[in-house]
């Protein structure tokens, strides 16, 4: 039986065949659509001072790019607010004098938490594992990374050391500023996920939130202490368990106080409390707890039923504000931001789809990250209030964008930090 | 001396091939007439295990005589070249399998012909019932194609230990980490056909120490020693098989039922003392096989599966349940005349599956799924050059609910003088979504209706060699996968499927076995793995796949005759990346096993064996935070008592080289990541 002349054409028609059904998409570049590929960053050219109508095109240190064009930007102050782009491995630079999103470059995997140690900036990558030091104008790293543990949700940092808390490993985790060396690691626990941290001298405050998914949650539901007189041998001292306290809930909820933030203000310690059920639905009305740093001693505050879940805290030192990240984005009017001024509250309902996250003051104006997208908010707190100035509905234009969209066009602002 | 000719080239190499041929002194009274050795031609290196594909890349290996050495899937199939199994750690855990780096849910697992899982969706080889179970060829590659949308990089295809003879046999295996497993069955003639019916049990407390660093981040290692809790697994498998001859058809049915439930121990990060699972199987298989006439066979099947699985404890609280069911037919046609053959296949395929939660969370209270899937296959091969050179191929045409593809494979072998051969196979094949990346709710998983088909271009080509006593094979394998499926963050707290990959994998297999003489036996398989991300994201491109180590070698010595023999076997694993960035890596390892074993008796046949795994007492992981059992020391006894000598021209002998199953391709919950 010949053969082969009929495999010889067959064949050729089958490959054709076979090829042409392959009709798979590419996947697109982690850049927004007003930006532009220049070398390993996203550039925005009308408003990237490192490339500013084309890549490779500077401004000058006093001008901003405005319009494609470099221009001589006057403010009475200015500052810079990092973001960490936890879906693209970026982190983005926005201008508090031009309320925008002036510089990006590609810095990891997965950052995940910002903050300043002198004249650094300091980025925790979850892809990497890694604490990267950068240089705050151009971003572009300083020396070698030390390597942290999974899940490295914050990092802050005193004169000489900084510190970071890997929720994934359940540590906390100093490195030494001079020789940039791993010094102590302090375990807090299997399934603990400890979330934050706060310095009030030589203490340190690390709110434990415990596992859901794991189901174990007593690990967590904790606040606790730790003696730093020696950041070489951190030891903990003493600790509030919020699952003792009677925590306000909707009825037939069984309310879980999963501490997710805290914060040094005016000389006490606030907690945030996620307040929520073992499935993640707000179980009951905002709560922040207030917690001497030296007694222990521990009450509760009420955001009410408008300010649910809420999930992290920034200090201008005269205000507190919280954001309330309610049922994600997925039920509206429980979800916003509140302002506390001596134990008063005054909330901000968020419009659908926003769900309040990272936050930062500059003076008296408050930035809020939406943690359902890759904006930022901007309020202004001036006479005791908040009023919404960016965002949607905002007085002055719409949010600010801050985060491309990942491969798949979700993003997130992770963490904010405003360098001083 | 003419038995050792014919006990050596009646491969697989196994020890069950030096003692085979004593069983024939055992038969009474019969004449005894010496033969002139016979050289009885091989399979070149096993490739044929395929009807009309004598260029698939291949191997079959017997699963163990007894359960005492294999038991595990994984045990099993790391003895093979461009197959990386991983594993949670203990018996009766999650076993995930790799060919030639794709990822799990690329590789169609069928028992007898039975696709064993949904469509599209990794196996966890820990709920087959290995001790039921009598041979194992993976198929590599692009010969894989014929098994339909599933397969896309290999095809794993078991055997039934069924036997024609009548036999009685118990085998027990106890040891290390209050394991005990076991199995008792029986062949025998009931009425006009075969009945075989077999019980396996296994159980494992699971609980070992494992070394725990709980600060991973100081310069200096500080290991604490910690215990591996909820990690227990209990499994039942039993069959019922029954084979009858009608004229020049066989009929032939078989039932397996299968109850499986472990503890879920979770990540040493984030251990759950109270996750639990449990499932329960049930499966049918009707088949009837016979000619149409001269040169014509028509087989029909007919196949069920009903499942129920439910998660419970730990973050599931009161519960996750699915019920599963799934129907199979096929009709498979060939023609054969001389050495070539032209197949032909219909199939059709219902799915169902539905998924309930008894609590309250963002996801349905129920979610269901349902598919139909049907499709067409043509192939043949023909023997040219005076049966020097076989060229064969295939085209398959799938639709399976909103997905419509086509797949094929072309394959060539040339036999060469002096016992080379050179063989080489081109396809295209794809994997249509499982249920969970396209439409069920279950837990923090979330489902992408829109997604796409992957799909994969691969060729391989290599030589061999074989005579008598050994066998070399080498080699070179490419694949490029499109639009792969990847898990991403979704909020809130939930993960959804997007077809973000690409990557391409190319590389080596090596595969020797040498058998000089009875009592000694030395086989090896090393394979090199380049892989690359293609995604075109700057944090990935460029960047080898993790999890995929370069560097895999096995090698296994078996010296001793039947009545005291030993083995020791090493695998070794070089170093891998952990993370897409590929900075992170785990260093590389080597695992050892060594045992011995005594057969008191022939017939009945009383075996003793004495097993050591990880006899080096390495403490390691095949995923991140799931550490691997540490040494374990395991006693066997196994028991055999055949009645009568085997039968000679039945068609359902037991043969390492099962039958190809044409049935189109298909665990719970299972996440693949790039």
């Amino acid at each position: 039986m010949k053969l082969q002349p009929y495999l010889r054409c067959s064949c050729l028609g089958l490959l054709a065949f076979l090829f042409a059904c392959n009709n798979a998409p590419s996947t697109p570049l982690v850049c927004p659509p007003d930006a532009v590929q220049c070398g390993n960053h996203c550039a925005l050219l009308e408003s990237d001072v490192d490339h500013c109508g084309g890549c490779n095109q500077a401004c000058n240190a006093n001008q901003r790019c405005v319009d494609n064009q470099c221009r001589e930007v006057h403010c009475e102050e200015e500052s810079h607010l990092y973001a960490a782009c936890f879906q693209t491995g970026q982190v983005s630079v926005l201008s508090t004098c031009t309320q925008s999103r002036f510089h990006m470059a590609l810095v990891g995997d997965r950052p995940q938490a910002i903050n300043g140690m002198g004249e650094v900036l300091l980025v925790a990558d979850d892809g990497t594992e890694q604490l990267l030091r950068l240089n705050p104008q151009s971003l572009e790293p300083i020396g070698e990374a030390v390597s942290i543990g999974q899940t490295p949700i914050h990092v802050s940092a005193d004169g000489t050391h900084a510190y970071v808390i890997n929720a994934g490993s359940h540590t906390l985790q100093v490195v030494e500023g001079g020789s940039w060396q791993t010094i102590a690691e302090l375990p807090f626990g299997d399934n603990t996920s400890p979330q934050a941290f706060a310095l009030v001298g030589k203490q340190g405050f690390v709110p434990l939130y415990g596992n859901l998914v794991t189901g174990e949650t007593s690990a967590g539901q904790k606040l606790v202490r730790i003696n730093l007189e020696n950041p070489a041998a951190p030891v903990r001292a003493g600790e509030v368990d919020f699952s003792s306290l009677s925590i306000p809930h909707y009825e037939g909820m069984a309310p879980l106080p999963l501490p997710y933030d805290v914060l040094h203000h005016q000389g006490a310690l606030y907690v945030a409390l996620n307040n929520l059920n073992a499935y993640y639905m707000p179980a009951g009305p905002g709560l922040i707890a207030k917690v001497d740093p030296q007694t222990l001693a521990t009450s509760l505050l009420s955001l009410g039923d408008t300010c649910t879940n809420v999930s992290s805290l920034a200090s201008n030192g005269k205000l507190l504000a919280a954001s309330c990240a309610g049922d994600w984005g997925m039920s509206p009017g429980i979800a916003g931001v509140a302002l506390i001024i001596n134990e008063e509250v005054k909330t901000w309902p968020a419009p659908p789809s926003f769900s309040a996250g990272a936050m930062a003051f500059s003076g008296d104006m408050l930035w809020v990250a939406n943690a359902n997208g890759g904006d930022v908010y901007v309020f202004s707190t001036k006479e005791g209030g908040l009023h919404l100035l960016r965002g949607e509905g905002g007085s002055e234009g719409e949010a600010i964008a801050t985060c491309p969209p990942g491969p798949t066009g979700y993003t997130t602002v992770q963490s904010l930090w405003l360098k001083p | 001396m003419y038995w050792w000719v014919v006990a050596i080239l009646a491969r697989p190499m196994s020890p069950e091939a030096a003692e085979a041929a004593p069983l024939r002194e055992a038969q009474p009274q019969q004449a005894i007439t010496e033969l002139s050795p016979v050289s009885v031609p091989l399979p070149p290196l096993d490739f044929s295990a395929l009807e009309g594909d004598s260029a698939a890349s291949s191997r079959s290996v017997a699963v163990s005589p007894s359960v005492q050495e294999a038991g595990q899937a994984r045990e099993l199939l790391s003895k093979t070249a461009g197959v990386q199994v991983s594993e949670s750690g203990g018996m009766g855990q999650l076993q995930r399998l790799s060919v030639r780096g794709s990822a799990g849910n690329a590789v169609a697992v069928l028992v007898d012909g039975m696709s064993w899982g949904r469509s599209g969706e990794s196996v966890d080889l820990a709920f087959l019932p290995m001790a039921l179970l009598e041979s194992a060829t993976l198929v590599r590659g692009a010969a894989a194609t014929r098994f339909g949308p599933g397969a896309m990089a290999g095809a794993l295809l078991f055997g039934l230990a069924k036997k024609n003879e009548e036999r009685l046999f118990v085998e027990l295996l106890g040891g290390s980490f209050s394991s005990i497993r076991g199995v008792v069955g029986g062949t025998g003639k009931a009425g006009p056909g075969q009945l075989s019916a077999w019980v396996g049990a296994m159980h494992s407390d699971g609980v070992f120490r494992f070394r725990f660093n709980p600060t991973p981040n100081l310069p200096r290692e500080s290991f604490v020693f910690q215990k591996r809790r909820n990690n227990d697994a209990d499994k039942v498998d039993a069959m019922l098989h029954y084979a009858l001859p009608i004229g020049p058809w066989q009929l032939e049915a078989w039932t397996q039922m299968g109850f499986h439930k472990r503890g879920l121990a979770g990540a040493v990060e984030n251990p759950s003392p109270t996750t639990r699972q449990k499932s329960e199987s049930l499966r049918a298989l009707l088949r009837a096989e016979g000619p149409l006439g001269k040169n014509f066979t028509l087989k029909l099947s007919g196949a069920t599966q009903f499942g129920h699985m439910l998660l419970s404890g730990g973050g599931f609280a009161e519960g996750l349940k699915q019920r599963e069911s799934n129907t199979d037919f096929a009709s498979d046609f060939s023609w054969r005349r001389g050495p070539h053959v032209v197949f032909a296949q219909g199939n059709f395929r219902h799915e169902g599956l539905v998924s309930s939660q008894a609590f309250v969370s963002r996801a349905p209270e129920k979610s269901t799924a349902e598919r139909f899937s049907f499709g067409g296959m043509l192939g043949g091969e023909a023997w040219l050059l005076a049966e020097k050179w076989a060229l064969n191929g295939l085209f398959r045409m799938d639709k399976a609910a909103q997905f419509s593809s086509p797949s094929a494979k072309l394959g060539s072998l040339w036999l060469l003088p002096w016992g080379f051969a050179l063989s080489g196979n081109a396809g295209r094949s794809f994997r249509i979504p499982s249920f969970f990346e396209l439409y069920i709710e279950q837990g923090l998983v979330r489902p992408n209706p829109e997604l796409l088909a992957e799909s994969a271009w691969s060729f391989d080509v290599g030589p061999s060699w074989e005579n008598e006593k050994a066998r070399v094979s080498l080699s070179y394998f490419w694949s490029r996968f499109e639009n792969l499926i990847a898990w991403e963050y979704w909020p809130p707290f939930a993960l959804k499927p997007f077809n973000l990959g690409r990557a391409h994998t190319h590389g080596l297999e090596l595969e020797a076995s040498f058998a000089p003489w009875p009592w000694l036996q030395m086989e090896g398989a090393y394979t090199w793995l380049k892989s690359k991300n293609l995604q075109s994201d700057l944090r990935y491109e460029g960047k080898p796949l993790p999890y995929r180590p370069t560097h895999q070698l096995f090698a296994r010595l078996e010296a001793g005759p039947p009545w005291l023999s030993g083995f020791v076997e090493c695998h070794v694993q070089s170093s891998q990346t952990r993370n897409s960035f590929g900075n992170l890596s785990w260093p590389a390892r080597s695992l050892m096993n060594a045992g011995l074993k005594s057969q008191l008796f022939k017939n009945p046949k009383l075996q003793l064996s004495l097993t050591f795994k990880n006899l080096l007492n390495v403490h390691t992981q095949d995923m991140s935070g799931y550490p691997l059992p540490p040494l374990g020391i395991f006693f066997g006894l196994s028991f055999n008592l055949d009645k009568a000598a085997p039968l000679a021209s039945s068609p359902f002998a037991a043969s390492p080289l099962p039958p190809p199953s044409l049935f189109p391709q298909t665990p719970h919950l299972s996440l693949e990541n790039l």
